[in-house]
């Protein structure tokens, strides 16, 4: 009975600081966050769409292309095989960590930021190279709003990317603890899928 | 209040695993919709580029 009490009484002394925050979800805090920023995401890309779809559905307008104006299918088809073998390295990177193949999580997460940032580059490029402006009509405004959006999105992934790379390199992360490649992954691939469709509908359709 | 189910079972009635993909929980999940999402807008839009063609 006194080793009991003696023993809650020490479990008390080593507990310092507030109670630990009660859990509501099965999911995990870093995953969550994610998961609702991602959704606050989707609205927002929604919301650019749907003055995409109001010039070429509502009002029927043509689209490029426009008085001249002709978008680069092609070099951006060849910045779409970039970002989509990004995803491909991203998930190399995971499963490396998974199995605590440490070449394979530097590499892997490495060749996902520079192809990340191989495409912004193009990106930007095209911009520069494009001829017309985002106020000279309408369909300028949505090309350059859409493409804008997911530019900076990809702008926010490197960032997250730049992150993981450097604390690859400095050995963090093990098949136990690989949240902190997982989260910004989640968020690469959901970046991916959303150029998916930024390209579908804004250069090919 | 109902209690949650913790651990559902993933074999469905019929023997077969029902797992249901969860994109935005897990990054092999989120990596397997992309190609969910590369395949449907390739179908979609071969769809369209032949139906152009032939109106």
């Amino acid at each position: 009975m006194e080793a009991a009490s003696a023993s809650v009484t020490t479990a008390d002394h080593e507990h310092h600081g507030p109670p630990p925050a009660n859990r509501s979800s099965r999911v995990e805090a870093q995953t969550l966050g994610m998961l609702l920023f991602i959704i606050s995401e989707i609205m927002v890309f929604g919301a650019f769409f749907t003055a995409y779809f109001f010039i070429r559905v509502v009002k029927g307008d043509h689209w490029f292309p426009f008085h001249g104006d002709v978008l680069p299918v092609a070099v951006a088809g060849v910045n779409t095989a970039i970002l989509l073998s990004s995803s491909l390295t991203m998930h190399w990177a995971q499963t490396s960590i998974k199995h605590d193949n440490r070449f394979g999580l530097k590499a892997g997460i490495l060749s996902t930021f520079l192809l990340g940032l191989t495409f912004l580059f193009v990106q930007v490029n095209e911009y520069v190279h494009v001829g017309f402006s985002p106020r000279d009509h309408a369909q300028g405004t949505i090309f350059y709003g859409l493409t804008g959006l997911h530019g900076a999105h990809v702008f926010i992934g490197l960032t997250l990317l730049a992150m993981v790379t450097v604390r690859s390199f400095r050995g963090h992360y093990s098949s136990k603890e690989h949240r902190g490649v997982e989260v910004p992954g989640i968020y690469w691939h959901f970046v991916d899928a959303m150029w998916i469709i930024v390209y579908s509908s804004v250069y090919v359709l | 209040m109902t209690p949650r189910r913790r651990g559902s079972d993933p074999l469905g009635p019929d023997g077969w695993v029902t797992r249901v993909l969860k994109p935005l929980r897990s990054e092999p999940d989120a990596f397997r919709f992309l190609i969910y999402v590369v395949v449907v807008a390739a179908v979609v839009v071969g769809l369209v580029l032949v139906v152009r063609a032939v109106v």
